[in-house]
């Protein structure tokens, strides 16, 4: 029997029991949302330190489940938008690189990653390529940037990218306006120093090298332990070489330095990386002359040549494809006029665009072709061929045409824009085995006997007088007009005198490496 | 029958007429019948009485004697024992007369006893003697009292004087209580038996239980403590040379004892005293004045000098202060020097004050973490060794005072710009500009500055607004990080770039391969010196130079110019020669958004700069870049006028392009279109004009402002 105390006692208990449990509820609906917020930002920096170490694939986990579980946060755009920088900078899948990018824009439109993902926007419209189209789109991008959010520190980067596509369009005065803001409006911010490389490039082009080596060496004044007044150096070493010690003495001098082994057989190809690398291919395989600790030559076994990607790195080219120093490789096959596709197998010259395409030169197919980046046949690029081709930032392609006696100069699309007979009014090149541009995109010609160096540009007259103005781009079909700035040869009895150049590399600086099939070496020339 | 009738006649009339002249005499002066007779009265009553003896009516005068001695008992009129002592005498001389010699002898008792040492006067009858002596060899005896140390004591409650060497004092006989009661000295009570006619002997020695002590110092005013306890200060005495009154401390226990003198602005002494059974007086202690000389410069002459908030003149100048911690203040138009120094006696000190342009925090807001007075000391002390800045909290009257008929928000300059660039609740830049001078005009200071309590924990906002600004400079700093405080305060004492700059106006560059400076474009100096394109400099002033970095830093290195520059030039031919080039000393712009350079208080520096140019090019370089300062803080109209006045010739760096360009600038922020356009045309043609020295080119950007 209960008696009535205990029952009054139960039904006191029990109530506050279920009192509790409603306010534990209540205490345990709000606490998610404040439990959310850390638990985002905490596993957001968790991929930040995955991806510092390298650690992409655990990087990008943690950055899919911020995105896609924690999408209210605070930080979910901070995690598309690392997301899309993997993409971008590690990778360069440009297709989810803008999905994140699209999904910043348009799900956090205002948020502290916005201004980052329209630079980005951009950058990805440049990874299409330099056509007019990519160009303005990506300009529009980086203009958002410092018209929506002035404030943003992500307004130098939008400047500095800005200034580069300018300098793709050809819109010189703009590229500096650009570069100009960067430093006059921003001179600490991390792109201070860049935008002095651009400007520098930007004044080459306008036909002021020495005015270019000027700026340049600011970098070098002010940032001197700089990665960018490395390539400063590099640059100034070119542009000096070239505008002003080649104005009264040869611009090239024989060094003693000595690369590979003495009596140098069956070289195919010589090789510049952007980070200075120098490389070989022999018919036995790709051998470094002078690289950086830790660089590794691609792996192919009977190389045919040497190519740089478009981001410079080396990339070997075999007799049906190519492959990159991490042993990537990418095979080529073109269509047949009968029907159904065949394999490339005399793959002589090979050279990546910008927007990652590759330009193939088959000793078998009429014509040069175009492959996408993972190589799946594009079109013909042209009908010409040639055994050496070379590509410069704003896609122009300089080939070899022996039959016409020129070098002949494409633009992105195949048309030609410009052709170097192969003897000119104060030059002769009878032979001409190679051809590699410079970063400005000076074209350097080997003869067999000879280097020449020619300019798209206003080249500055010998007294240093300032060229003429740059005419505002004419409308009709593009032509570049390459005249010589220098050419290189030596008598037969010099030292410095090679007879038969068959391949050679430009570094950055500007320095020539050049194998000569007669001395049996490479030669070096600064 | 006939005399005795005249006799009884003539007492009944004095008895009647002293009764009645003596309670006319009650009646017209007492205010009561209860009070008795008053003092006047008695004394009537005995001149009455006294004539009456002199008459030879003794009856009539005992009776008056009877009256005045009931009269004086009655009402208790003890105090005047004298006149008591006579009316006895004189009651015993009349009832003596009357043959009563009982009764004189008792009123001789009664006189004895009220006055033991009494004595008759001479002339007094030789039998009332006789009578006298007799009483008093029975009533009186002697007490022979000597006491050491010498002083006060009371017998019966009456105060007697002794001294070591006996002396005799009259006493009836009988018990008597003695009591010595004296500062230092055990307290004595005891009694002595007195025996008619004969000498009690009575001697007492005080024995010594504390002491006194007087100290006497030079000057007065001097604090006293005595083992560490203060017993007050030495008075004021009169002596002219300023030895002061004695202070007496009473009751000190007998031992040692350290006994310390002190006063502000002396050296305190210190001293062991021992106390022993004697009262203890110091000689004049002399204390030293305790000071210490300081002579007071400032880098602002005329600069007005304050010691403990006391106007001391102005610097240069020397002070006496007291040894010990001061706060020096030195107001100068142009800065303000605080500090808290200590000085020793007998210091000879030199402080050069330098002056820092003055920020007074105005506003202040503060959070519940940080509440306004803590949030002001932590950031006086997170800048306090900022050099040229002193950002600091103003006594609360004087704040209070200047912020009066003022309007002032409480986010004033520290309300966090918006991400599209909106400030918060800012006011309009020309009242912020106005409302800043007037606030600093009122607070004799600099500028103002606004400090508010940031998101993140310890963290602050600084906005400092020079006098004349519209826009201030905001800092963060964390007052719990001794690295964020550092930062903060190298910001605020760093030097600003240099506005003028020695140059040998030639373009070096760095070749890789080539030790040396390398010569690209040789322009001024370089050119009339014989430098060419493709010239290496290989040394400057005898020492090598590798890399232009070498070769900035020896030219660098040249204070004044002009003046000649030796250089080692290598050719391309690789043919060394010597050249010798005169170094020019140009001018140079600060950048317009350096994040390093505090722009509100460049705007003071440069006004500085502008004042004590030491020549026209110095003066020029100082206006030039004092414009952009202005253009920097939103004064367009003055940088346009301070533009006017600097002339640059054609040329690289920094030109008539550069000017051209920041006037442009100006025309266009002040909405002067068309000669913007003017201007900027102008900046473009100038083509190898910079915005500073190794800063962007003008004419692109004037070109693109053409262009927009």
């Amino acid at each position: 029997m209960i008696d009535q105390g205990t029952t009054r006692m139960t039904r006191r208990i029990a109530s506050t029991i279920v009192a509790s449990a409603a306010l534990t509820s209540v205490l345990w609906a709000q606490a998610p949302a404040t439990g959310n917020e850390d638990v985002a930002k905490r596993q957001l920096e968790s991929g930040r330190s995955f991806a510092r170490q390298g650690n992409y694939t655990e990087a990008l986990k943690d950055f899919r489940a911020v995105a896609d579980t924690h999408a209210s946060t605070s930080v979910a755009d901070n995690a598309l938008l690392e997301i899309a920088r993997y993409y971008l900078d590690v990778i360069n899948d440009t297709k989810q690189a803008t999905t994140a990018v699209e999904a910043i824009l348009t799900k956090y439109p205002t948020s502290d990653s916005a201004p980052d993902a329209y630079v980005m926007a951009g950058r990805l419209a440049l990874s299409r390529g330099h056509q007019p189209v990519d160009l303005e789109a990506a300009i529009a991008n980086f203009d958002r940037v410092f018209r929506l959010f002035p404030n943003s520190d992500a307004v130098p980067r939008s400047l500095l990218y800005a200034g580069e596509t300018h300098w793709y369009a050809r819109r010189y005065d703009d590229a500096l306006a650009s570069f100009g803001r960067v430093t006059a409006d921003y001179p600490t911010s991390a792109s201070a120093a860049d935008s002095y490389l651009g400007a520098g490039r930007v004044l080459v082009s306008l036909g002021r090298p020495v005015l270019a080596m000027e700026e340049l060496q600011q970098i070098r004044n002010r940032w001197p332990n700089s990665p960018a007044a490395a390539i400063a150096l590099s640059r100034i070493t070119l542009l000096n070489r070239l505008f002003v010690r080649g104005r009264s003495q040869a611009a090239f001098t024989l060094t003693t330095e000595t690369l590979g082994p003495p009596k140098l057989q069956n070289v195919v190809a010589l090789a510049a990386t952007t980070s200075g690398g120098i490389y070989l291919a022999t018919e036995m395989g790709i051998t470094p002359l002078s690289a950086p600790a830790g660089a590794k030559a691609p792996a192919s076994a009977r190389p045919r040549g040497l190519a740089l990607d478009s981001g410079g790195n080396l990339v070997g080219i075999e007799s049906n494809g190519v492959r990159s120093a991490s042993g990537e490789a990418v095979a080529f096959s073109a269509p047949q006029s009968s029907g159904g596709t065949k394999p490339l197998v005399k793959i002589d010259a090979a050279a990546q665009m910008s927007n990652g395409d590759w330009l193939i030169m088959d000793d078998d197919e009429k014509g040069l072709q175009r492959f996408s980046r993972t190589g799946t046949y594009v079109n013909v690029f042209n009908a010409t061929k040639t055994p050496r081709l070379a590509v410069n930032a704003i896609d122009d392609v300089a080939v070899i045409d022996r039959d016409g006696k020129t070098i002949t100069i494409f633009d992105a699309t195949g048309k030609v824009v410009g052709r170097i007979p192969f003897k000119g009014a104060s030059y002769d090149l009878p032979n001409p085995e190679d051809l590699a541009f410079d970063s400005f995109g000076h074209l350097y010609v080997l003869d067999r006997a000879a280097i020449a160096v020619f300019s798209p540009y206003p080249v500055p007259a010998a007294t240093g007088a300032t060229p003429p103005a740059t005419p505002a781009p004419a409308s009709g079909p593009r032509t570049v007009n390459y005249s010589l700035v220098t050419q290189f040869t030596a008598p037969e009895k010099d030292p410095a005198a090679f007879r038969k150049a068959t391949a050679f590399a430009v570094d950055p600086s500007g320095a020539v490496f050049l194998y000569d099939e007669r001395a049996q070496r490479v030669m070096v020339y600064r | 029958m006939i005399v005795k009738a005249r006799r009884l006649l003539s007492l009944a009339l004095v008895s009647a007429i002293a009764a009645g002249a003596a309670t006319r005499l009650v009646a017209r002066s007492a205010p009561s019948a209860q009070s008795g007779p008053q003092a006047g009265t008695l004394d009537l009553l005995f001149d009455q009485g006294k004539r009456l003896f002199d008459a030879f009516q003794y009856e009539e005068a005992a009776q008056l004697f009877d009256r005045l001695i009931n009269a004086m008992a009655v009402t208790g009129q003890t105090q005047r024992p004298d006149l008591l002592v006579q009316a006895y005498e004189m009651r015993a001389r009349s009832r003596f007369s009357l043959g009563d010699s009982a009764a004189a002898e008792r009123d001789f008792s009664a006189l004895l006893a009220i006055k033991p040492d009494f004595r008759l006067a001479a002339g007094v009858s030789p039998r009332v003697v006789a009578v006298f002596e007799g009483v008093r060899k029975i009533t009186v005896g002697q007490i022979a009292l000597s006491m050491n140390p010498p002083g006060d004591l009371q017998i019966d409650g009456r105060a007697y004087t002794a001294s070591p060497t006996p002396n005799m004092v009259d006493m009836t006989a009988g018990d008597h209580q003695v009591s010595v009661l004296r500062p230092g000295f055990r307290p004595v009570t005891q009694k002595v038996t007195v025996t008619a006619g004969a000498v009690s002997p009575l001697a007492l020695t005080l024995e010594r239980v504390s002491a006194n002590l007087e100290v006497v110092s030079i000057p007065e005013g001097v604090e006293v403590l005595l083992d560490g306890k203060s017993l007050g200060t030495t008075p004021k005495g009169t002596d002219a040379n300023g030895v002061s009154a004695p202070l007496m401390l009473s009751d000190l226990p007998l031992g040692a004892h350290k006994l310390e003198l002190k006063r502000d602005c002396y050296v305190g002494i210190e001293r062991t005293i021992t106390l022993a059974a004697a009262d203890l007086r110091t000689e004049p202690l002399r204390l030293t004045p305790s000071t210490a000389l300081v002579s007071i410069q400032s880098s602002q002459p005329t600069a007005a000098v304050f010691v403990d908030g006391a106007a001391r003149g102005q610097a240069p100048t020397d002070v006496t202060v007291c040894a010990g911690s001061h706060l020096i203040e030195v107001r100068g138009a142009k800065g303000r020097f605080i500090d808290r120094r200590d000085w020793k006696t007998g210091d000879n000190a030199t402080l050069t004050a330098d002056l820092r342009s003055a920020f007074p925090i105005v506003v202040t807001k503060a959070s519940t973490d940080a509440p306004a007075p803590q949030l002001r000391t932590n950031v006086e002390r997170a800048l306090a060794p900022a050099k040229r800045v002193m950002v600091y909290a103003p006594a609360d009257a004087e704040l209070q005072a200047a912020l009066r008929d003022e309007t002032v928000p409480s986010d004033w300059l520290v309300a966090p710009a918006s991400e599209t660039g909106a400030s918060v609740a800012g006011l309009p830049r020309e009242v912020t500009r106005e409302l800043g001078r007037r606030l600093a005009t009122k607070l004799g200071a600099q500028g103002v500055a606004a400090i508010s309590a940031g998101p993140e924990p310890y963290s602050v906002r600084i906005a400092l607004l020079a006098a004349g600004s519209a826009e201030p400079d905001v800092i963060t700093i964390n007052t719990a990080d001794p690295a964020s405080q550092a930062r903060a305060a190298e910001l605020l004492g760093g030097a600003l770039p240099p506005i003028m700059r020695p140059s040998i106006e030639t373009a070096v560059v760095d070749v890789a391969g080539t030790p040396g400076a390398v010569v690209v474009r040789a322009g001024g100096a370089g050119a009339k010196a014989g430098l060419t394109p493709g010239d290496t400099i290989v040394a400057a002033g005898g020492r090598p130079v590798a890399s232009v970095a070498d070769l900035r830093a020896r030219i660098a290195a040249i204070a004044t110019a002009p003046s000649d520059l030796a250089l080692d030039v290598k050719n391309l031919s690789g043919v060394t020669r010597k050249v010798t080039v005169t170094v020019a000393m140009l001018a140079d712009t600060i950048p317009m958004r350096d994040p390093s350079v505090l722009y509100n208080r460049a705007l003071l520096d440069l006004s500085e700069a502008i004042a004590s140019a030491p020549n026209a090019a110095a003066g020029s370089a100082a206006r030039l870049n004092l414009a952009i300062v202005d253009m920097r803080l939103g004064n367009w109209d003055d940088a346009l006028n301070a533009l006017k006045d600097v002339q640059l010739p054609d040329g690289p760096g920094v030109s008539a392009g550069t000017i051209a360009y920041l006037v442009g600038l100006c025309q266009e922020a002040t909405g002067r279109t068309a000669e913007a356009q003017a201007s900027f045309a102008k900046a473009a043609a100038a083509t190898q004009s910079r915005l500073w020295s190794d800063g962007p080119l003008v004419a692109p950007l004037a070109q693109a402002k053409g262009r927009r």
